[in-house]
């Protein structure tokens, strides 16, 4: 029984001293390597033309660097694509994305053909909210809405505005726009709402107005501030123009008062939020309690404060 | 007692010594697992400066590419682009970057031409081939290394072709162009940065273009406007205040140097007709534009799709440990080169 | 509080008196390393932790001055820019004749990859010259821009102002820089009268950026910088800040002096060295979380708890074994006293460390001496039980009886009555006080009754050959003697000292006391012996001297049974010469009757 005894502490004295061997080399066993291993996140937006999103990219691509990430940044061949959109999506799961990124052309229906598909990468979106529990990452669209046509109705000399619907399946967008309608619905002011396609705004919007007679514009989403942003030079009435986004372009339209105010946020933030949430769902981490995403009206005037100057111009270059 | 501690000792020392030779195996077994899987095509690109309008023509190019190739060979590729921003530190850096990635070919738009050695080495000992686009580093420093290539443009034949439009319009338009009739055509040059092989190359040889063809030319003024559009503007203002109406053509090494020059002369009041001949490189859309316009006689076509494409397929070839002469045609082992195209107004209905 | 400490010394000390010593041994020793080792390790850590972060304070602040070293000299270059422009340009051309902007020209092209633009304004805020762009934005109001007024304000300085975007120049490709103004008062020559100026040299922000990214504090930390009021000028998380998803302590750092500071901040304590970069007020802030220590320590917590209780146990279980060792010799000698006690017989072994051999030997020479002390009481014992049989032995002695029978029976023959009868009764008495009941002690006078009745029954035996004389003190009243000493004394005393005597032998027995002691003495004018065969009768390791027939105990027997009764100091002493008579000299404690009574219980 003495041998007995004294054999079980001997081998209790092993463990513990091979227990003491292990936390020493415990860095460089391969389970623990795993968890700083570089992730793979896909970024699928709606449109075709990448420059829109330039900020939100470099937020995304800086927490890139800082959380061992490698972007792959996709764009659609056509604009509000849907089903184009979910056969990327189902595509980059199937090679070895660890999360997805998404700007959703048709949040409801994407949500669904997740479902389907089952198809269980973590997801989190920009501009519009997804259904299912994932994080999404935007100001608040519905005030947002409310804000341009506030901004409207106080330069509002008696036009009629025309609201245009470019991504209409876009809930995030749609909500914008419904806001938008509320409040000018209520303010008894006259407002036509025009569906049009982005990429082809540019020659369709003098024709637009002709139609409506309308001497104001509002967009809703980035690509048609953008088409707005390069045809106010050629349009001769030179309409009130309102849209959304904070590139360079559209700064320089609203110092030249061709644009008459956006909505701005820092697409920067949404950026690099949605890699580091997206990060985190990957990596089995808590999400992190972000605070709601703020927006403000930027007019020409104050494009030069130094609050908007760092919206605006995100890169210190 | 003295016997148990000696053999509880010896015990423990055999327990030991099997457990930390199991653990030496791991070890090793797992520094192999450190590296990523295969089937990615990691590319890196960093370029010297976004804004430059064919720099991001060409990186728009690629990443469309890309996206092609994939669908088409089901293969992933991944392309990180960085900005430079002028500084050839932070391209360092950048390159540094692309390395601690595991990038499997790197493609560079050299701020510095002169400072090429450094990659080129940071390369080699990193064993990632390294592809110049371009911006052309020195011969010597391309000799560095096997596994370094340059896929540009020979920047003598585009500062040529842009030669031959202008010899072109002054034999066959001489009224036009020669606004004094004195039969020397008087020129401004509005030049790229100071330094680089286009703006040499360019500036001699679009000149010796006409003077070959015994084409009597005098330089007004010469002035670097650093490819900007803006500055070239500014330039173009100082000279239309000196020299006025004696400028009858304009060369510009670049098509945004052009546009400036355009913006000039129109914010002087000279019409499309009166402005004198400008010509540029590079067939920006903007360009492209202008010529539609009347305002840019002629372009030289910088093939950024081209650039794109070989660029690509040399990358593709490269990772995958083929001759690269499979994927493009090679000179000297190192060199691919574009060829330049010209384009005047006539061109333009083509294009379309 | 008391009683309960109490209580637990008390359960303590229970505890402790039930465990055997090598539990004690060990647990102590344990006890004691352990909290040797925790002692030594935490003065160890705190001092390795304050060596740590003096270390990481020092490395900081190098890294903090170095970065101000490259921050000073990017910003004393554009010092250098404006004070050539001023200096060696605006001051030595009139405005009217000469024109600066070719040398203003070449001097930003030589600078091109710091500045963004040089500009000359007049006293009104127009614009008198500027390079790369030449022309105003239409709403660029340069006079009311604070680096106009400042400028124009304060004549004697240079002044920077924090990053902006630049505001003034038309540009149509609408491009936009981030710089840092440097602006400063300027005299103007205009046809030769001197007019007031603004020279603004706006610098790159992006050499600032660039020299204070990527820059990595010792102990995994990052660096800012912010202006003399505390709004930032450059933070790596910048973008994140501004869109208020994260936040900086920037405003508490505007206060700190330069140093190092301890501080609190989101739930995080940090190391904050601070350096002033000279003459714009701007500071150069690195944060060090302080916890750098402890966030690889996922795996240092695993190690350190694994070797604690890794050394923890590895010195309980030496312990154990040492303690062991040591105690076994003790443990042995406990089991071999509990064979002892229940009276086996065993082997003592001397092992162990010194005290262990001395306690070993200790007992083994206890035991041995008990043994030989127990062997001698049995010995003694033994005589005792002889003496006292021959005593018993002695109360009847039968050759004295038919002596004395004999004698009376001729008596009564030859009709002498009288006689007779005296002789009778004194046997009687004689024999009744020879027997006293049992009892070995008795009164005094009892015995020397005894005596007397003996020496009247062989006066007549002897037909008065010799005379007797019993005497005692008047001190020896009440004291009590052993039975039965006093008569062989004189039976040897006849037999031996009045063989010769005719008619004048004389025989004395005197009793009085000395002190403490009862003393007898039994004196007599006979012939006497040798001291030699004095010494050799009490001897009682010699064998008796032969000196004809004897009433049987004998004077040995006397001896003997005093010094067994009352010890050896007592019993008999004989003073005798040839031929000058022998004195037997009886020596007892002086006993009362209660002392008596207390012999008498004592005795078996």
């Amino acid at each position: 029984m003495k041998i007995g005894r004294n054999l079980i502490q001997l081998v209790i004295l092993c463990l513990l001293g091979v227990s003491v061997a292990l936390t020493l080399v415990l860095p460089e066993l391969p389970g623990i390597e795993s968890r700083r291993r570089t992730l793979e996140i896909s970024v699928l937006i709606r449109e075709a033309d990448t420059a829109l999103w330039s900020n939100a990219r470099l937020g995304m691509e800086q927490a890139a660097v800082d959380l061992g990430a490698e972007l792959r940044f996709l764009p659609l061949a056509q604009d509000n694509d849907y089903a184009s959109q979910a056969a990327l999506l189902q595509r980059e799961a199937k090679g070895g994305a660890d999360a997805v990124i998404v700007v959703p052309a048709d949040p409801e229906g994407l949500a669904a053909f997740l479902e389907e598909q089952s198809i269980e990468l973590p997801v989190v979106t920009m501009e519009s909210p997804m259904p299912g529990g994932r994080a999404c990452f935007t100001p608040e669209n519905g005030e947002m809405g409310r804000a341009l046509a506030g901004a409207f109705l106080e330069d509002r000399r008696g036009e009629r505005v025309l609201l245009l619907d470019t991504a209409s399946r876009s809930t995030g967008v749609a909500q914008r726009l419904q806001a938008c309608l509320q409040t000018l619905r209520e303010a008894g002011v006259p407002f036509e709402v025009q569906k049009a396609e982005a990429q082809s705004l540019q020659r369709e919007l003098p024709g637009l107005l002709g139609q409506t007679g309308a001497g104001a514009v509002i967009a809703f989403d980035y690509a048609a501030t953008e088409a707005l942003a390069s045809v106010a030079q050629e349009l001769p009435e030179q309409p009130l123009l309102y849209g959304v986004g904070a590139t360079g372009a559209i700064a320089a339209c609203l110092e030249k008062g061709t644009i008459a105010a956006a909505a701005a946020w820092s697409d920067y933030a949404a950026g690099y939020s949605s890699v580091q949430e997206a990060a985190r769902r990957s990596r089995g981490e808590r999400s992190l309690n972000t605070p709601q995403l703020g927006f403000r009206i930027v007019r020409g005037e104050n494009l030069y404060e130094p609050d908007n100057q760092k919206l605006f111009f995100p890169v210190m270059y | 007692m003295n016997r148990t501690i000696k053999s509880c000792f010896s015990r423990l020392c055999i327990k030991g010594l099997a457990v930390l030779l199991l653990l030496a195996i791991l070890l090793g077994g797992c520094t192999g697992g450190s590296e990523r899987e295969e089937s990615v095509l990691r590319l890196g690109i960093a370029v010297y400066q976004q804004e430059d309008t064919f720099i991001s023509t060409v990186v728009q190019h690629m990443e469309r590419l890309a996206r092609e190739e994939e669908l088409e060979k089901d293969i992933k590729i991944s392309l990180t682009i960085t900005d430079g921003r002028s500084n050839q530190t932070v391209q360092l850096e950048q390159m540094d970057r692309f390395l601690d990635q595991g990038c499997d070919v790197i493609c560079v738009n050299i701020v510095d031409r002169t400072a090429a050695a450094v990659l080129i080495d940071k390369a080699e000992e990193a064993a990632v081939p390294l592809i110049f686009f371009n911006r052309q580093p020195v011969e010597e420093d391309m000799e560095r290394w096997e596994q370094v290539y340059y896929v540009g443009a020979k920047a003598a034949e585009s500062g040529r072709l842009q030669g031959q439009i202008v010899r072109d319009l002054w034999q066959n338009e001489r009224g036009q162009v020669d606004r004094n009739g004195n039969d020397v055509l008087e020129y401004v040059m509005l030049e790229g940065e100071p330094g680089h092989q286009d703006t040499l190359l360019r500036t001699k040889y679009a000149i010796d273009a006409l003077t070959s063809v015994g084409i009597r030319v005098r330089k007004l003024a010469s002035e670097s406007a650093n490819w900007n559009r803006a500055q070239a503007a500014q330039k173009m203002s100082l000279w239309l205040e000196e020299q006025g109406g004696d400028i009858e053509a304009v060369f510009a090494n670049n098509d945004d140097m052009a546009l400036g020059a355009i913006d000039a002369c129109l914010s002087a009041g000279l019409s499309a007709e009166s402005m004198p001949l400008v010509v540029g490189v590079d067939a920006t859309p903007p360009a492209l534009e202008a010529i539609r316009a009347g305002t840019l006689k002629g372009t030289v076509l910088n093939d950024s799709e081209g650039m794109a494409k070989t660029m690509i397929d040399l990358s593709l070839a490269l990772s995958r440990g083929e001759d690269p002469a499979s994927a493009a045609k090679l000179e000297e082992g190192h060199y691919i080169w574009l060829p330049y195209r010209r384009i005047e107004a006539k061109d333009l209905s083509r294009e379309e | 509080m008391r009683k309960l400490i109490r209580s637990l010394a008390s359960r303590v000390s229970r505890w402790y008196r039930s465990m055997s010593i090598q539990m004690v041994i060990s647990l102590s020793f344990t006890a004691v390393a352990v909290v040797g080792i925790l002692f030594i390790g935490l003065s160890l850590f705190w001092r390795f932790s304050t060596t740590t972060n003096r270390l990481q304070e020092d490395g900081s602040q190098r890294v903090l001055a170095q970065v101000n070293l490259n921050l000073d000299g990017y910003l004393r270059r554009m010092m250098r820019i404006s004070d050539t422009m001023y200096f060696r340009v605006i001051k030595s051309t009139d405005l009217e004749r000469g024109d600066i902007s070719q040398q203003m020209n070449l001097l930003y092209e030589e600078n091109r990859d710091a500045l963004v633009s040089i500009a000359l304004f007049g006293g009104d805020g127009s614009l008198v010259s500027a390079t790369p762009l030449g022309s105003l934005k239409p709403q660029a109001a340069p006079a009311q821009q604070p680096w106009f007024t400042a400028a124009t304000q304060r004549l004697e300085n240079l002044h920077f102002f924090t990053p902006q975007v630049q505001n003034l120049f038309e540009d149509p490709s609408y491009s936009y820089r981030w710089v840092v103004s440097l602006s400063r008062h300027v005299e103007l020559t205009r046809a030769g009268s001197t007019e007031n100026g603004v020279l603004l040299v706006d610098m790159s922000f992006g050499g600032i950026e660039q020299i204070c990214r990527d820059v990595e504090l010792p102990g995994g930390g990052y660096l800012y910088l912010i202006d003399g009021n505390g709004e930032l000028i450059y933070h790596p998380k910048q973008q994140m800040i501004y869109a208020g998803l994260e936040e900086e302590n920037n405003l508490a750092a505007a206060g700190y002096r330069d140093g190092s500071h301890r501080e609190s901040f989101g739930g995080r304590e940090r190391q904050v060295t601070v350096k002033t970069v000279g003459y714009t007020g701007w500071k150069l802030v690195g944060v060090v979380p302080v916890a750098g220590l402890a966030s690889n320590s996922y795996q240092m917590i695993l190690f350190g708890a694994s070797l604690i209780l890794f050394s923890v146990f590895l010195l309980a279980f030496l312990n154990f074994r040492i303690s062991e060792h040591i105690s076994k010799p003790i443990r042995n000698l406990e089991q071999t006293v509990k064979q002892l006690e229940a009276g086996k017989e065993v082997e003592i072994e001397e092992d162990g460390c010194y005290e262990v051999r001395r306690l070993g030997h200790a007992i083994r020479s206890m035991t041995s001496t008990m043994r030989h002390l127990m062997e001698d009481i049995i010995q003694q014992e033994g005589e005792k039980r002889r003496s006292e049989l021959e005593v018993l032995q002695s109360q009847i002695n039968p050759h004295f009886l038919y002596n004395t029978l004999d004698s009376v029976i001729w008596m009564t023959e030859a009709g002498r009555y009288p006689e007779a009868i005296q002789m009778v009764t004194s046997l009687a008495r004689l024999f009744r006080i020879s027997l006293s009941r049992g009892s070995s002690i008795i009164p005094l006078r009892d015995e020397l009754e005894h005596a007397g009745h003996y020496m009247t029954i062989q006066k007549m035996r002897y037909k008065n050959r010799f005379e007797v004389q019993i005497h005692a003190d008047a001190d020896t009243e009440g004291l009590y003697s052993l039975k039965l000493i006093v008569q062989p004394i004189l039976e040897n005393a006849i037999y031996h000292g009045m063989a010769a005597a005719d008619g004048d032998g004389l025989i004395t027995v005197h009793a009085y006391r000395e002190e403490e002691d009862l003393l007898i003495d039994v004196s007599d004018n006979g012939l006497g012996m040798l001291p030699e065969m004095a010494g050799q009768l009490l001897d009682g390791s010699k064998p008796v001297p032969n000196r004809g027939k004897g009433s049987g105990i004998g004077v040995r027997n006397v001896h003997s049974r005093i010094r067994l009764t009352f010890g050896e100091r007592y019993g008999l002493v004989i003073m005798s010469e040839p031929d000058m008579g022998t004195t037997v000299r009886i020596r007892q404690p002086a006993l009362d009757e209660s002392a008596a009574g207390r012999w008498k219980e004592a005795q078996p």
